[in-house]
């Protein structure tokens, strides 16, 4: 590989994901060929609907989905194929090229252990530090995260700590591996909104220092329009449409897209009746015939429920699934 | 508009151990501490602040379920009580609540419709066939469709729950709906729906509504007025439009800016807090938010303000404005 080629070339190509689930002789399917690139240190937000599939890409690309999982296609890493590769290559890229971060940060750190040691074992591990390089590189790293009093605050147990302080801990266990790629799914949500804000200004902030990438997983289309700078918005396992964000929210070219957006309430004085989209999100493994959308879409054609629409780019770098046009949708 | 609810100085203190150990000491908790606000039939009112404000003791003092420490809430010109008395059965009637979980909310064993029809046996209303009458008018009101009345939780999507926590609150005609994040467990395209209905609902009914939430946007949305609560107390009160357009407590401020909206995402004037709302049990000393606030003075970490006004429909309890700070000298 030449330099131009990994400067040209996207961080990480997701091509035709397909991902199921096996129980007994039945596969449900969740992803149904899933297509994105993440450039280096771009901020990259996926919104959807609980059970829209935005967890699982992520789980399944790394090979954590589970021992029923069953994934086809190709995700690419700097050209290396990660898909059901062998296990010691994805440890090498677990962690140390891509890290994740989740919800709830009480349940993924050890009650048992203090901070500091878990952050030392990941410190450890990915960069091989001992001693006394280990101790100044975990105060190092609080400290990088904003944690008041970092040098006392290692011997401290997670239950001392608050919400968003174990937050900042789990991403300074994610930055110990100097990742490329940071997948922070729903960072925010179980915490306070003042709270919130300090996370989205670190995420922010870590990111423009250290030049990785972002991905940013969430259902608050607020959070994803103030961090991201390219947004994918998946339903029911699919893509529908991906954008760089300001065209997303200024011009959303999807039923589902502008449907959920006008659900949304607002800071504004004009309190007009929300708009809401009828129905409910189909069940994995029962999918409607066609666009996985038509049953809830206001402009459906006979054509929605046969022929499952294909992303298409339409102006922009901007691609929609949709077989209307803008036209016919306004 | 008459005044339907009217709270006064409401205080509930709880015991907690400080640590563990041999000698461990009591201290106390101000979960809530000295909150009033009046309510209106066919007003809402939007309580918000962050987890361990006390939007939820409030909420649980109001309906009786806790017994205040002092303070007073009268419903209908009568005081409400946390005893389970005949009284205060005969106010349960008028007063129903709404929380965050639905499936939490609803038995598991038990058919939806059964359960919507349980408060009339409970308060022994109507014979057996109009009960069930009952319910199926107010389950069609609140959009359910006929063949999921017999279906147990489980088989019902979450908006689906969500309404039938709704249609249960609703038989027995209430005066006053509770709702304790009534949409934060829904998706986004589903919370619309339930917004949707709560507004409604509150329109043919008359309701009065005391609605807390998280969410600043929804609460901007539904509510007529909002409180701002800071450990356990009302920082700022007012009209929606007077306190989300022009809010005067530091607190408030920053809570709106923290406000991550799809509309405006670049808000350079955003206002980072520093730290996080302070253990109760640790309340700082003069005003609570001093130690997170910007334009903190001596004052603010002596003397506690309070709440006082700067229009008619706008109260605020902060040092910064002067009218508050007169009659702190008696603290």
């Amino acid at each position: 590989m030449t330099v131009t080629d990994s400067a040209t070339q996207p961080l990480l190509r997701v091509r035709d994901l397909r991902l199921g689930f096996q129980y007994d002789d039945k596969l449900v399917p969740i992803l149904h060929g899933i297509d994105f690139e993440i450039n280096r240190g771009q901020a990259f937000g996926i919104v959807g609907e609980s059970g829209c599939g935005k967890s699982v890409t992520w789980l399944a690309a790394l090979g954590l989905a589970g021992p029923r999982a069953r994934a086809s296609g190709s995700v690419t890493l700097e050209g290396r194929e990660l898909l059901n590769t062998d296990e010691r290559v994805m440890t090498s890229v677990r962690g140390r090229r891509i890290a994740m971060i989740f919800q709830d940060p009480s349940s993924s750190l050890n009650p048992a252990h203090r901070i500091g040691s878990q952050i030392g074992e990941a410190l450890s591990l990915h960069q091989g530090l001992r001693g006394e390089a280990l101790a100044k590189e975990t105060v190092r790293l609080l400290d990088r995260v904003r944690i008041p009093h970092a040098a006392q605050r290692v011997k401290a147990y997670p239950h001392e700590l608050s919400g968003g302080m174990n937050q900042r801990v789990m991403i300074a266990m994610a930055l110990a591996g100097k990742p490329d790629l940071l997948v922070a799914d729903e960072p925010t949500t179980a915490l306070d909104a003042t709270v919130q804000a300090q996370i989205l200004d670190l995420l922010n902030d870590l990111r423009r220092e250290t030049g990785m990438a972002l991905v940013m997983i969430s259902h608050d289309l607020g959070v994803i329009a103030q961090v991201t700078e390219r947004v994918m918005v998946m339903y029911a396992g699919l893509v529908v449409e991906q954008a760089d964000t300001a065209n997303l929210f200024g011009k959303a070219g999807h039923p589902y897209t502008r449907g959920l957006l006008s659900a949304l309430p607002d800071m504004e004085d004009t309190k007009h009746r929300l708009t809401t989209i009828g129905g409910a999100v189909p069940e994995a493994g029962k999918l409607p015939s066609g666009c996985s959308f038509h049953p809830r879409c206001q402009h459906a054609i006979e054509r929605c429920s046969l022929e499952r629409p294909m992303l298409a780019v339409t102006a922009d770098n901007h691609s929609v699934a949709c077989h209307l046009r803008d036209e016919e949708l306004s | 508009m008459t005044t339907l609810l009217r709270v006064n100085e409401l205080r509930k203190k709880y015991l907690v151990n400080k640590s563990s150990g041999w000698f461990s000491r009591k201290q106390v908790l101000h979960a809530v501490d000295g909150v009033s606000f009046e309510l209106s039939a066919g007003e809402t009112l939007g309580l918000v602040g962050e987890s361990g404000c006390g939007k939820s003791t409030t909420a649980k003092l109001v309906l009786g379920l806790l017994e205040a420490t002092s303070g007073e809430v009268r419903f209908d010109d009568q005081a409400v009580h946390s005893k389970k008395t005949a009284v205060w059965r005969e106010a349960r009637k008028h007063m129903q609540m709404v929380y965050q979980d639905p499936l939490g909310a609803l038995d598991r064993r038990l058919r939806v419709i059964d359960q919507v029809i349980e408060p009339l046996d409970i308060q022994n209303i109507l014979d057996r066939t109009s009960r069930r009458q009952a319910a199926l008018e107010i389950m069609t009101s609140v959009g359910l469709s006929h063949h999921l009345f017999d279906r147990y939780p489980h088989e019902l999507s979450g908006g689906q729950r969500q309404r039938v926590v709704i249609a249960r609150a609703l038989i027995l005609k209430p005066k006053l709906l509770v709702c304790d994040e009534p949409i934060s467990a829904l998706d986004v395209s589903i919370q619309a729906q339930v917004i949707n209905l709560l507004q409604d609902i509150q329109k043919q009914m008359n309701l009065a509504m005391l609605f807390i939430s998280h969410d600043l946007k929804v609460v901007n949305h539904i509510c007529d007025r909002v409180a701002v609560m800071y450990l356990g107390k009302i920082v700022e009160q007012g009209l929606v439009g007077d306190v989300f357009k022009r809010p005067a407590h530091p607190y408030t401020q920053a809570l709106l800016s923290a406000v991550a909206s799809p509309f405006k995402p670049e808000a350079n004037d955003r206002i980072l807090l520093d730290g996080e709302p302070p253990n109760p049990v640790d309340r700082p000393a003069g005003c609570a938010f001093h130690p997170r606030c910007s334009q903190a003075t001596e004052r603010c970490k002596q003397s506690v303000p309070r709440l006082g006004d700067i229009t008619n429909t706008h109260q605020v309890s902060c040092h910064l404005y002067s009218q508050t700070t007169v009659d702190t000298l008696t603290c």
